[in-house]
């Protein structure tokens, strides 16, 4: 992703009350030429870890956690261990 | 009866007398015990006895491999090296990967145990089921590499491989280490007790058949697990590329990465100056364990810094951490040359670097003067100055002499109130997870019988999000007592005693996990384990077996422990982590106060069998099959209440 974005923070502006999973569409909308030919597919992505402020998502609530104002997704290869297929991240979850 | 896995010959060298013993291996310390970390702590427990010098002649070494190691399994060329450690007074155990493992067992045994002290220098030569000794006068004083290199030369065996310790073990400091080829049993001051013993080094070689008692059963297995490493979606593409150097990024995000000695957290710019990236474009090479085909291991060389063209294997993610993070330092080339260093050396990079971050913050604290550290301006990111005090701990100069023996004994010294920067857990020095913010791993640092020793029941529930066996909230405690027992048990029972590599066992066999604490689906997990094993040695240990070994081998340790005067007191965190918050980053705020400690080994204790004292009752040692140690623990007045 980080090559594919060429760059390893954005910004990004989201209505009130968005989710991680709004994020991430958002994101996947706004690159959507780069994810294309860096073959990046966000609706399955077991190889990727992802944090809000430092926490697994899926501690909270996974892609439905809402974001506050200031959060930092944090976007990590999944090193070890991988989750069980319902633990996976899903943009449809 | 024991029909593959074990070559069936266990060696037994004095080296007081000067005389070599080949027994049959035990087919009941087999069936028991295993191998690796089994056999380590069981011939340990039985051989040294209660207050033995662990510096004199009557404490044991025990080189055990497991029954796994040198066949083709994946991932299974690992060593255990037992003792009753010189740093901390507790059972001592580290592993080591590489050849070595594989090797001592084709040439000829399925361990080693060295008894004794020699008055001259000696080194061991073992090939295809014989022993010998010999003088070491001639590499007494030399570093690890060169050592191994001038014994490949001098025995004209290039193919010979070797552990061995440097000028550190030599001068007994309390913080060395023993080196094969350039990997490290690294901690508990091991290297210590070789060197007191005047054994410079071991040299293996040898193609003694490994037989496998059930062949089709066994790479059926094999390929079972291999299966899961192909279908892990960053096993081979990530970790194998940039192996453990991947969890630097992992712990500054989630702000566990502890920074200047745990007086602060450490935060993204070390991302950019250390992390894998900047790594990633310094690695020359792999360098992968025998039968491993992950490969995690890499050759690095610095490309820029003030130590442009160091060249080291390495650094894995605690030494970056220890030379980097817990140092303040950001030179990269210094992390290398640190690195290279310790190996060279022979030292616990570890223990070396949390001693320097110690004496750095009694440094920035005027708790010691510029006098007390031979001119050298120790503050937290002087890499230079770093670099100087390893060479100075390894020489025992200035400095170095009174840090030399891990922080315990530098704060004894030192005084005036610095044992409260003496970041430690049974006197062995903390690993780089700030575990206020990573409560089963803490409890792990805690209760692990070795001292805070990460890999003895490591949580990748917190640090990785791993969901198995269930999923936790690293914030939060609750759920610390049961997952820290399933993690110890499985560590000991699924990689230190047959043995595997702990970084591929957790990504093997926790792919496609269910989650739940449940009994079966627990056992589920340690199901390809139990069937390799059994089809290497024709021992059926089934999966409940597996379980009751791991809970054994741990127990074991802790009354070894428990005989050398350990109890719960020497149970809980460094006072820092339960009164100071974490005071930056992702987890700013995360404490682990000493009210919670206690509720937490309340409940570890309850689930292991203990009372309150931590000490095993009589039933679960009964269960566990330990009776002769109940009744060794009542002789003492060490009932449980």
């Amino acid at each position: 992703m980080k090559n594919a974005l060429r760059r390893r923070e954005i910004d990004f502006i989201l209505p009130e009350k968005s989710c991680l999973g709004d994020a991430l569409r958002q994101m996947e909308e706004a690159f959507k030429d780069q994810f294309v030919e860096h073959q990046i597919v966000l609706e399955d992505m077991p190889q990727i870890r992802i944090l809000i402020n430092g926490q697994d998502h899926m501690s909270l609530d996974g892609m439905n956690t809402i974001l506050e104002e200031g959060d930092t997704i944090t976007c990590l290869p999944q090193i070890t261990g991988g989750a069980g297929k319902d633990t996976r991240n899903s943009l449809s979850s | 009866m024991i029909t593959g896995g074990y070559v069936g010959k266990i060696a037994w060298v004095d080296l007081t007398n000067k005389d070599i013993r080949i027994e049959s291996t035990d087919s009941e310390l087999a069936r028991m015990f295993m191998g690796g970390a089994g056999f380590g702590i069981k011939l340990v427990y039985d051989l040294v006895k209660p207050d033995t010098d662990p510096l004199g002649p009557d404490n044991v070494l025990v080189f055990a491999p497991g029954p796994i190691t040198g066949t083709s399994a994946p991932c299974s060329s690992r060593i255990t090296l037992s003792a009753r450690s010189p740093l901390t007074g507790a059972f001592g155990m580290s592993t080591s990967g590489g050849t070595f493992p594989a090797q001592l067992k084709k040439s000829g045994f399925d361990a080693l145990v060295i008894s004794g002290q020699s008055v001259e220098p000696v080194y061991l030569v073992i090939r295809n089921g014989k022993v010998r000794i010999r003088s070491a006068k001639k590499i007494w004083g030399m570093n690890t590499f060169d050592c191994q290199e001038f014994l490949k030369g001098d025995l004209g065996n290039h193919n010979d491989v070797i552990a061995c310790i440097g000028q550190a073990g030599e001068q007994k400091s309390l913080i060395a280490s023993v080196i094969n080829e350039r990997r490290a049993m690294g901690r508990k001051g091991l290297g210590a007790v070789m060197g007191a013993k005047k054994l410079k080094a071991i040299t293996v070689a040898g193609n003694t058949k490994i037989g496998i008692s059930d062949q089709k059963r066994f790479s059926k297995a094999c390929s079972e697990l291999l299966h899961r490493f192909k279908a892990h979606p960053s096993l081979y593409k990530e970790f194998g590329k940039h192996g453990s150097a991947m969890t630097v990024d992992t712990t500054i995000e989630m702000g566990i990465s502890p920074a200047n000695n745990y007086s602060s957290a450490g935060l993204f710019e070390y991302v950019e100056s250390i992390g894998y990236e900047p790594q990633a474009n310094e690695i020359l090479r792999r360098n992968p364990c025998k039968n491993c085909p992950v490969a995690c291991s890499q050759v690095r060389i610095a490309k820029d810094g003030d130590f442009k063209g160091t060249l080291t294997e390495g650094p894995e993610f605690e030494t970056s951490w220890s030379f980097g993070v817990n140092t303040g330092v950001t030179d990269r080339s210094a992390i290398y040359l640190a690195d290279r260093l310790c190996d060279d050396y022979g030292m616990d990079t570890i223990s070396v670097g949390s001693s320097i971050s110690f004496a750095m913050e009694l440094f920035e604290n005027d708790i010691i003067s510029i006098h007390e550290t031979d001119g050298l301006d120790l503050r937290f990111g002087n890499h230079t100055a770093m670099i100087e005090v390893v060479h100075k701990i390894a020489k025992r100069e200035g400095i170095g002499a009174i840090l030399a023996d891990g922080v315990v004994r530098a704060s004894e010294q030192i005084g005036r109130g610095s044992d409260y920067f003496a970041m430690h857990v049974k006197g062995l020095e903390l690993p780089g997870y700030d575990v206020r913010a990573a409560k089963a791993q803490g409890l792990n640092y805690a209760t692990a019988f070795p001292g805070a020793d990460h890999n003895r029941g490591y949580s990748n529930q917190d640090i990785f999000g791993d969901p198995v066996p269930i999923r936790v909230d690293r914030f939060s405690s609750e759920k610390s007592p049961e997952v820290t027992m399933w993690n110890q048990v499985m560590d000991a029972a699924l990689c230190d005693c047959p043995t595997f590599c702990v970084f591929i066992m957790s990504e093997g066999l926790l792919r496609d996990a269910e989650e739940g604490l449940a009994q079966n689906l627990t056992e589920a997990r340690v199901g390809t384990v139990s069937e390799i094993v059994s089809a290497a040695t024709g021992i059926e240990f089934a999966p409940k077996d597996l379980l009751t070994l791991g809970e054994r081998v741990n127990t074991l340790a802790r009354c070894f422990n428990i005989r050398e005067g350990f109890s719960r007191k020497d149970d809980y965190l460094p006072e820092r982590l339960a009164v100071e918050p974490i005071p930056q980053g992702p987890s700013k705020g995360a404490v682990t106060t000493k009210e919670e400690q206690d509720k937490l080994l309340d409940k570890y204790y309850e689930l292991y069998g203990y009372d309150k004292r931590g000490v095993p009752t009589q039933n679960r040692l009964r269960l566990l099959g330990l009776d002769d140690v109940g009744q060794d623990l009542s002789q003492l007045g060490l009932d449980s209440e």
